[in-house]
């Protein structure tokens, strides 16, 4: 499995009449947009804005943030499952639109459990609050209207439908362009004996509204199960969950997945990947948890693994999703590594996590959700004109935990957030 | 005191005494898969044994289930 990352990187972003790819500035046509989004009776009216890097300008109600990816060559289309049929696809040519992003924004107001609907999610472009791994791309805003009736379930697919379909939409503008870089991603056979590393990457399935998708297909309910990491960049996972913001994995970050990337670059240098595997977490019934972890680690062994990354998605009980994988692969004889978010308090000295096996030895953490961040006032807000849960007024300055900042600790490791000591 | 939990390695990490074996994260007495008669006696029959492990002497932070 062969596939050339064709990128174009974008350093400005700007409205125009046509979508264009001129100088490394992305022209985004709104009329265009709203052509492609409302061929989906779903939805009813699409605003589109644009957001850069250091503009005085907050984006709340996050829902998703996609790259700007198209296939140039080889089977298949970008996020398979959901554009196209669910063929193989991380084979041939991908044009990559690097440095922009398509993020989606919306409230699903009329569920009645409060419990199960969207939380805040902020970014703000601007410094200090520009927190969020977003806050350093050229954004394409989206927010809709649904129609009438719809329950939020379906609200959802027609939103995440309409970022997939335009993060396509931008990145065909660069068909038939010279890129500035090509990067080839392919797992030759190691010739030396090389440690054998395979990343295992945890999907959040909790219920409504709280999903991940592999080839179209919710993870709940489904086995553990290997990809190659070039899947991953032709956008074989896709988010769709809202709750904590700071610890969601988008899909922009699937497709730029740190871990399978750095391990894709090292291949056959120092070590020797092994691939991916994927497993659903956040599994209700503690027989499931056995079930995903023992599988995985299965999984791991067969692919004859000598090390495991393994990376968490979401809070809470995901901890022991966690904990179980990382046991059952040291107990097989793999060397775990684990990537997780922390909880320790505003002065970073509380218990920063709910448990643990003695096997996790080796943590790498993406920083602590309760740290605070000064955001200062914003001459405009996208996405809404509220901030969910009593958060402040949008546009004024803030004091908020990173918690409510869109993918600020993500456990895909692809944050801002650093450590200092003094 | 016991604590009822789906995932007792929390309660019994920080020395809880009576730990209880809870269905699920979502439902800790219950099973609502079930017909609701059939819940209904399994809700009253996990609640009477985790009642009934009050009066169990431990020594140490201990599991106890419906079985």
């Amino acid at each position: 499995m062969r596939l050339e990352l064709a990128r174009y990187v974008v350093r400005a972003v700007d409205v125009g009449a046509r979508t264009a790819l001129e100088n490394g500035c992305l022209v985004v046509a709104p009329d265009e947009l709203r052509d492609l989004v409302l061929a989906d009776r779903h939805l009813t009216a699409v605003r589109v804005d644009v957001a850069r890097p250091g503009d005085r300008l907050r984006i709340v109600h996050c829902l998703d943030v996609v790259e700007p990816r198209a296939k140039a060559a080889g089977p298949g289309d970008v996020f398979p499952g959901f554009l196209s049929p669910p063929v193989t696809v991380g084979t041939g040519r991908t044009n990559v639109l690097a440095g922009a992003a398509v993020v989606s924004t919306g409230l699903y107001r009329e569920l009645t459990d409060p419990w199960w609907s969207n939380r805040e999610a902020i970014i703000d472009m601007a410094a200090p609050g520009a927190t969020s791994p977003f806050s350093t791309t050229f954004n394409v805003v989206l927010s809709f209207d649904t129609a009438p009736g719809l329950g939020p379930a379906q609200q959802d697919q027609a939103i995440r439908l309409a970022a997939l379909r335009v993060a396509r939409h931008l990145a065909r503008a660069a068909q038939d362009r010279p890129p500035d870089d090509v990067e080839t991603c392919e797992l030759l056979p190691c010739p030396d004996r090389l440690p054998r590393v395979v990343y295992i990457s945890h999907l959040g399935a909790l219920g409504s509204l709280y999903n991940t998708y592999v080839y179209g297909q919710s993870v709940a309910g489904s086995l553990p199960t290997v990809l190659h990491p070039n899947e991953l960049f032709d956008g074989a996972i896709v988010s769709g969950h809202f709750r904590m913001a700071s610890e969601r994995h988008p899909t922009y970050d699937h497709q730029n997945c740190p871990v399978a990337t750095e391990l894709l670059r090292r291949h056959g240098h120092d070590l020797d990947f092994a691939g991916v595997i994927v497993m659903r977490n956040l599994a209700d019934l503690p027989e499931d948890k056995e079930r995903l972890a023992s599988f995985t680690a299965k999984l791991a062994g067969l692919l004859r693994a000598d090390a495991a990354i393994v990376s968490r998605d979401g809070g809470g009980h995901a901890i022991f999703d966690l904990m179980t994988t990382c046991q059952r692969c040291e107990q097989i004889g793999i060397k775990t590594g684990l990537l997780v978010s922390e909880q320790a308090g505003t002065s970073g000295t509380d218990i920063s996590m709910i448990g643990h096996v003695p096997e996790a030895d080796l943590m790498v953490s993406t920083g602590n959700l309760e740290e605070v961040v000064e955001m200062a006032a914003v001459d405009r807000v996208l996405g809404g004109s509220e901030l969910l849960g009593g958060l402040g007024r949008p546009g004024d300055a803030l004091r908020l935990p990173v918690r409510w900042l869109y993918a600020a600790n993500s456990q895909l490791g692809r944050g801002h957030l650093t450590a200092r000591t003094w | 005191m016991v604590v009822c939990s789906a995932i007792p390695a929390i309660p019994m990490s920080v020395g809880v005494s009576r730990t209880f074996q809870g269905k699920a994260v979502g439902y800790l007495l219950g099973d609502p898969g079930l017909p609701l008669a059939e819940e209904k006696a399994l809700r009253a029959r996990l609640t009477a044994r985790a009642l009934a492990t009050l009066s169990a002497d431990v020594s140490e932070p201990t599991l106890f289930s419906l079985e």
